[in-house]
């Protein structure tokens, strides 16, 4: 039996799950191998830039290598990683400067994701590009409610913002993108 | 329709980047290796330091206890006072009021009265050929109503006013029962093991390369010895413990070569010795063809014998045995256990004899033996220990290697 979305036996991935418990490098190697580059993406997604998700996705994964005694093979193996890399993510954008958080809404963000304007659709690159280019509260609370499936309140919580400043953050964040996705959307309507 | 079109937008993004792979730079592994790579030292540190503090606490309480021993050795006399000869097997409490006391083969004790015998440990014996001297009582044990003498080594005691004592250092054994020399110790010792591999096949990748992917985890050994109480100092100690040490070896490659009997097998190279894995495939490979084994497991089971000379430093309750000798080592069983694949080969399990190993060998012992005596006859040890093989364990081939484990052991010794 395949593991969703992988090329690995579930089989295959409980013997490489104990073998990082055993500190064995060869597994940890063919876990990241397997998941390194779904979790890029995800990373990407919560980060600015390359560099950033980089950052994220290491700091995750040395977690994950760590803590993996805490796994207790109830559920997907990959959700719980995405938990570890959004909560790295999370922790990284919470130390960020207050000034890098209260980057207002400006003519610059629409003119910024204007240059991702296409008549024949964006491809998945330039839809990360896009989210990256949201003003940081935007893309977080944009990434935990739509690929995530979090609630405001949940949101609210987790960043340490109100309900309302959530939403106002996931309107942004909309307004954003669909002016990108507007030449698509026409096709589609 | 703008819920609508904020729905679309979730939706076309969602689709997209969900199940989305983007490959990340090689550099992040690398660093990520380099972190596990600190953590793994930090890890050896941390327990390294562990070992050294005990080591440290063992030595310095060593030496504590050997310094309060010559200290009491040579502190100043008791002075012996008017005394009461108390016939063996009289029951002291009647005369002193503190404990009951039959005294097994001392002809006959003398003791003072007013002190309590027990917490003292102080006993005045009279020797037959009526020379007094004071014994201290080493190992009271107060079994119901009776304290058992055991031993009794003798102090040198001065003259007191009241009493003529001989100044002369006289030992008293119970020579009568030899029985009384001999204890033997159960225990059961937790071990680090490790090896040190000797590489012949430097140009080839079978040496000591091998060494890099094998992992030491936990290895044990149990057993018993028995002691033999020479004199008052030293003690040799012999026995049987059986022991067995684990370890895994990264998955790694493994060429098909040609066996003993001429058949086309997998090779799988341990730093103790080799297994061969038949192929799982209906063609059989070529020499040279390779297949992936996944993490293996390696177990070698010993049954050990060993001869060790121990010197014997005793302080009131608490006694150390400090000695070193010779071990000789059986092997009962070797065994790998690993899991093959790779195209063209379905995925086997393998539990297979690791060969290449001989079957008996010489090593070298150092241990200790901090011993806490409940009563004359029961003991609780600790007992930390190194042992090295003399020789290598395999026989002649690309690697040997000479195996060596740090043990902290825990036993309870018995009198008899």
């Amino acid at each position: 039996m395949i593991v969703n979305g992988t090329d690995i036996s579930i089989r295959e991935l409980h013997i490489l799950i104990a073998g990082c418990l055993k500190k064995d490098r060869s597994s940890q190697r063919k876990i990241y191998e397997v998941y390194g580059s779904r979790m890029m993406t995800l990373c990407l997604r919560y980060s600015k830039n390359r560099e950033e998700a980089e950052e994220v996705m290491h700091d995750g994964f040395l977690q994950m290598y760590r803590c993996i005694g805490q796994f207790k093979n109830i559920g997907s193996f990959e959700g719980w990683l995405r938990r570890i890399m959004i909560n790295c993510a999370l922790q990284r954008y919470r130390g960020k400067s207050i000034q890098d958080h209260e980057v207002s809404l400006t003519e610059d963000h629409y003119l910024l994701v204007g240059e991702f304007n296409s008549d024949i659709g964006l491809n998945e690159k330039e839809m990360i590009r896009m989210i990256q280019a949201l003003p940081p509260a935007c893309r977080m609370v944009f990434n935990l409610y739509v690929f995530e499936g979090m609630k405001h309140r949940e949101i609210a919580t987790l960043l340490n913002v109100t309900e309302g400043t959530s939403k106002s953050n996931l309107y942004d964040a909309r307004s954003i993108l669909m002016k990108q996705l507007s030449a698509e959307l026409k096709i589609a309507r | 329709m703008g819920e609508n079109l904020h729905n679309h937008v979730d939706n076309r993004l969602r689709e997209s980047l969900l199940l989305h792979k983007t490959n990340p730079s090689e550099n992040v592994w690398n660093k990520i290796e380099d972190e596990l790579e600190k953590d793994e030292k930090r890890i050896t540190i941390i327990r390294s330091t562990r070992f050294v503090t005990l080591a440290l606490c063992l030595i310095i309480f060593s030496g504590i206890s050997i310094f309060r021993y010559w200290s009491v050795k040579n502190d100043k006399p008791y002075i012996a006072r008017p005394l009461q000869n108390i016939s063996i097997k009289t029951p002291l409490h009647n005369i002193s009021g503190k404990t009951v006391v039959s005294v097994k083969n001392p002809p006959t004790i003398i003791t003072k009265p007013e002190k309590n015998l027990i917490s003292k440990q102080n006993i005045l014996l009279e020797i037959p050929d009526e020379e007094y001297t004071m014994a201290n009582l080493h190992f009271p044990a107060v079994q119901g109503n009776e304290m058992e003498i055991n031993r009794i080594h003798m102090n040198q005691v001065k003259q007191s006013n009241d009493f003529a004592i001989k100044e002369e250092l006289l030992i008293h054994q119970d020579k009568k029962s030899l029985g009384k020399k001999f204890s033997f110790t159960p225990y059961f010792s937790h071990e680090f093991a490790g090896y040190n591999p000797v590489d012949h096949d430097t140009r080839g990748s079978n040496g000591k390369e091998i060494d890099v992917q094998q992992r030491n985890v936990f290895s044990a050994s149990a057993g018993v010895y028995f002691n033999f109480k020479v004199n008052k100092n030293w003690t040799i100690q012999s026995g049987v413990s059986y022991s067995w040490a684990n370890s895994y070896l990264d998955s790694s490659k493994s060429y098909a070569v040609k066996d003993y009997e001429g058949n086309i097998q997998f090779k799988l190279n341990t730093n103790t010795g080799y297994g061969y894995l038949k192929p799982s495939s209906v063609v059989p490979p070529n020499i040279g063809d390779s297949i992936l084994t996944a993490k293996t497991y390696s177990q070698l089971h010993y049954l050990t014998i060993p001869l060790v000379l121990s010197y014997n430093i005793s302080m009131k309750r608490f006694s150390l045995m400090v000695g070193g000798g010779v071990t000789f080592n059986i092997k009962t069983s070797g065994m790998l256990e690993t899991e093959t694949y790779g195209p063209g080969y379905p995925e086997k399990e393998y539990t297979v004899n690791i060969l290449g190993l001989k079957k008996t060998n010489f090593g070298m012992i150092l241990k200790a033996d901090l011993q806490y005596h409940i009563n004359s006859r029961i003991g609780i040890d600790l007992i930390p220990s190194f042992k090295n093989t003399l020789g290598p364990i395999n026989l002649p081939g690309a690697l040997s290697a000479y195996p060596y484990n740090f043990g902290i052991g825990l036993g309870v010794s018995y009198r008899l």
